[in-house]
């Protein structure tokens, strides 16, 4: 009777002094000052609609399962006419996510939510291909460590066929430009003085005859 | 006979008719032609009257801008009155009947009309904005024994803020002469004209604004309480360095006093955070609402300054009205006005070692609390000078200038008018909501946790590319980071918490932010791709790569940005200011065509 007393009460007393340790273990550190590496990339932070973002995660638990939301708003500055129109209602993205292993079967996410499974080193890749154009934000959450990150792409309208044009015309120096006043003056004078001569030598030729 | 003669005469009457009448025509003709040429020549006389009028205006204004930085009033006033002279000359010389005729004659109307109003725009120059800049005392904006003459100061922005008015009116009236059909002569004298008058208007308007806001701030109608913040860039931050020793600073009838100090280190760390703004929380997660190191990640000064207000108030209690930043370079500036100030337990502060003293020599000397005394007496003594030394005013304005377009002093208000009125400047530390020219940023944030950004160069080429179907231009951004660190004999204090794995390897976040509406095609680090971090700043796309150097080495990282629809042929450039300037250049390409 006393022994399981004395047990219980050394139970109860390393329970007492384990569980400040245990709940401080379980709580997560506050970070250190300096900014971390970024742990969410994309490899082209901009594309053109019809191509496919990359997205790359790192630092997140190994094998871990990671949620990834997507917000899509619209272009900052209203993208041109072409094509706009037409998505306006475009709420549906097609996905193909693919696991960062080759041959892994690619989640069958919603459209602006999907899971994707890290590596045993905690990292993922996958593609994004967004059918209108738009900001893309990107927020990766991993299910075990509630590790966050976030990072937003654009989607611009398809590029047109043709290349851009070209933006510089020969490298000739204007010139020319500065004589043009003195020329036209004088081209003008000249040109009075050659009416006034014609019309004085037809009143003469008149006179005469 | 008689028969015979009818016709003939008949005939002959006739022809005396004709003859008449040519006569007739040829004689008006004759009249109109010489009163053209008379007019014209005319107009010709007046206009080279003008113009010589014009070009003298142009050396006397050179002269006047001289005199007024030399402080010669009296040669500066003489040569005022002759200035006006010639403006009024001018003119009255492109006033008269026949150039008003002239102006509305075809071909070389527009021209006419352009001069004239070159010559407008001189004359209201010289007579509405000029004086009142020359009787503008500069000695009144500045404090003598510790006290700003804020009544002074008051009077005088009265008259500032009528010539501004002069200035800018003058500036678009000039801006509307349609410069299309003009002589080549003509229109460069028109451009080099606006583009002075936007000189001269950033000028006015700057005086304008400080002498509309500076007594208010400076307690005219009641007490204000300042924080002075000292960005230290020997640990990058975006908008210029790390946030170390403070002051607080009140202001109370134009007086200034030292209310107290403290440094960053005794608001320790907020947990649960302070409120981040999405689009920063979204780029460096709540770091900026938790740690008064990291209030300034973003480049945006007024949320940093804002946070930093909200962290002083709940560790010390006192509630400021705004913030200063400044960093050690404005110091050395001031030092180089006000001459060396000695400081207890420590070497005296001169303008040409105080950024080696303060961000490399402490730091090698003095362990972590003694760094701390030695920096918050520093500053204080550098204040206290600056407050009670009689000091040369044009050269402490002169430098001051030189602070707030390098954007090494910067401020932010409580108040949202005063916050109004300071926006669009350098002062405000934001950048501009609206792009007149694509603006690109540059900002650099220290990830190494050291004090390594002393030993680091920066340059920034950006270059002007290709025109998109779509109204959009590609730039091309170069952004490369040498590393002056040596390769050993760095204190802890200066290696820090080394969180690039190697004590002397600084690891820094490069964020390019991109013309508003614009956007990051690609980035490459040393010729491969890097990953890139991502997010938005507004209108701008904003997008992240960690550049880490070592020790002699350089690293060059290339972006690929697009700008918003602006075919502009030129760009701009807004970056973390460093120890050593930035070394820069802006590749311009011609104007998109349409």
């Amino acid at each position: 009777m006393r022994l399981s007393r004395i047990i219980m009460a050394l139970t109860v007393g390393l329970a007492v002094a384990a569980a400040p340790t245990a709940a401080g273990a379980a709580q997560p550190q506050p970070p250190v000052y300096p900014p971390p590496v970024v742990s969410l990339t994309l490899d082209d932070p901009t594309i053109f609609l019809g191509e496919t973002f990359t997205l790359r995660g790192t630092g997140f638990g190994p094998n871990e399962t990671v949620s990834i939301d997507v917000a899509i708003s619209a272009l900052p500055v209203a993208a041109p006419a072409e094509g706009s129109a037409r998505r306006s209602d475009g709420s549906t993205v097609a996905m193909t996510a693919v696991a960062y292993t080759p041959g892994r079967a690619a989640p069958q996410p919603a459209p602006t939510h999907f899971t994707v499974q890290a590596d045993a080193n905690g990292n993922f890749t996958v593609t994004y291909r967004p059918t209108r154009t738009g900001r893309y934000t990107f927020t990766a959450t991993g299910q075990t460590t509630g590790r966050t990150a976030s990072t937003t792409g654009t989607v611009l309208p398809k590029r047109p066929p043709h290349p851009p044009r070209p933006t510089h015309h020969g490298h000739l120096p204007v010139t020319g430009g500065s004589i043009g006043t003195p020329l036209k003056l004088g081209g003008g004078l000249a040109g009075a003085g050659a009416v006034l001569l014609l019309a004085s030598l037809a009143w003469r030729r008149r006179r005469l005859g | 006979m008689t028969q015979r003669d009818a016709p003939h005469r008949r005939r002959r009457r006739s022809r005396r008719r004709t003859r008449a009448r040519v006569r007739r025509v040829l004689l008006v003709g004759l009249v109109v032609v010489s009163m053209l040429l008379t007019a014209g020549g005319w107009v010709t006389l007046r206009g080279w009257q003008a113009r010589s009028h014009l070009v003298n205006a142009a050396g006397l204004a050179k002269d006047l801008s001289a005199q007024v930085l030399d402080g010669d009033v009296a040669r500066a006033q003489r040569t005022l009155a002759a200035l006006q002279e010639q403006a009024s000359a001018a003119r009255g010389a492109t006033g008269d009947p026949v150039w008003w005729l002239g102006q509305r004659s075809p071909y070389v109307g527009d021209d006419l009309s352009a001069v004239r109003q070159i010559s407008v725009a001189v004359d209201d120059l010289a007579r509405l904005a000029f004086p009142t800049l020359l009787r503008v005392d500069l000695a009144s904006l500045v404090p003598t024994q510790g006290r700003l003459d804020v009544n002074r100061l008051r009077a005088v922005s009265a008259e500032v803020s009528r010539a501004d008015q002069a200035v800018r009116r003058t500036s678009e009236r000039l801006r509307a002469v349609p410069t299309g059909g003009l002589v080549t002569q003509v229109r460069d004298a028109v451009t080099a004209l606006t583009a002075e008058l936007d000189q001269l208007g950033e000028l006015t308007s700057a005086a304008d604004r400080g002498a509309r806001l500076l007594p208010p701030l400076l307690g005219a109608d009641g007490p204000r309480t300042f924080l002075i913040v000292s960005q230290n860039p020997a640990e990058l931050r975006a908008t210029g360095g790390m946030f170390g020793a403070y002051a607080v600073l009140r202001a109370d009838g134009g007086r200034l006093r030292l209310a107290g100090q403290g440094d960053a280190s005794q608001l320790r760390h907020f947990d649960p955070p302070l409120k981040v703004d999405p689009e920063s929380r979204r780029l460096w997660s709540d770091l900026p609402g938790r740690y008064p190191a990291d209030v300034n990640l973003s480049p945006d000064f007024p949320a940093a300054a804002g946070l930093y207000r909200e962290m002083v108030r709940r560790r010390t209690g006192t509630t400021v009205d705004g913030v200063l930043a400044v960093d050690p370079v404005v110091l050395s500036y001031l030092l180089g006005v006000i001459g060396p100030v000695a400081v207890p337990d420590g070497p005296p502060l001169t303008g040409s070692t105080v950024v080696r003293t303060l961000l490399s020599d402490s730091y090698r000397d003095l362990d972590t609390e003694a760094q701390d005394t030695y920096f918050a007496r520093a500053a204080a003594k550098v204040f206290e000078a600056l407050f009670t030394k009689t000091v040369d005013a044009k050269a402490l304005l002169t430098v001051m200038r030189r602070s707030i377009e390098e954007r090494r002093i910067l401020f932010w208000s409580v108040r949202s008018e005063e916050q109004r009125a300071l926006a669009g400047t350098r002062l405000s530390g934001q950048l501009p909501e609206k792009d007149t020219v694509p603006t690109v940023g540059v900002f650099l944030n220290d990830g190494s946790g050291a004090k390594l950004g002393y030993y680091l160069r920066f340059s920034a080429t950006l270059t002007v590319g290709a025109c998109q179907p779509d109204g959009r231009r590609e730039l091309r951004l170069r952004v490369t980071v040498r590393s002056t660190a040596p390769r050993s004999g760095l204190t802890e204090s200066v290696t820090g918490l080394a969180l690039s794995g190697d004590k002397y390897t600084a690891r820094t976040f490069v964020s390019v932010h991109t013309p508003s509406g614009g956007a990051v095609l690609t980035g490459r680090l040393d010729g491969r791709g890097t990953a890139l971090g991502g997010g938005t700043d507004g209108r701008r796309q904003v997008a992240v790569a960690n550049v880490e150097v070592g020790p002699g080495r350089t690293r060059t990282l290339d972006v690929t940005l697009l700008t918003g629809q602006n075919g502009a042929g030129t760009a701009d450039l807004v970056l973390t200011p460093t120890v050593t300037p930035w070394t820069t250049q802006i590749v311009t390409a011609p104007r998109c065509e349409q």
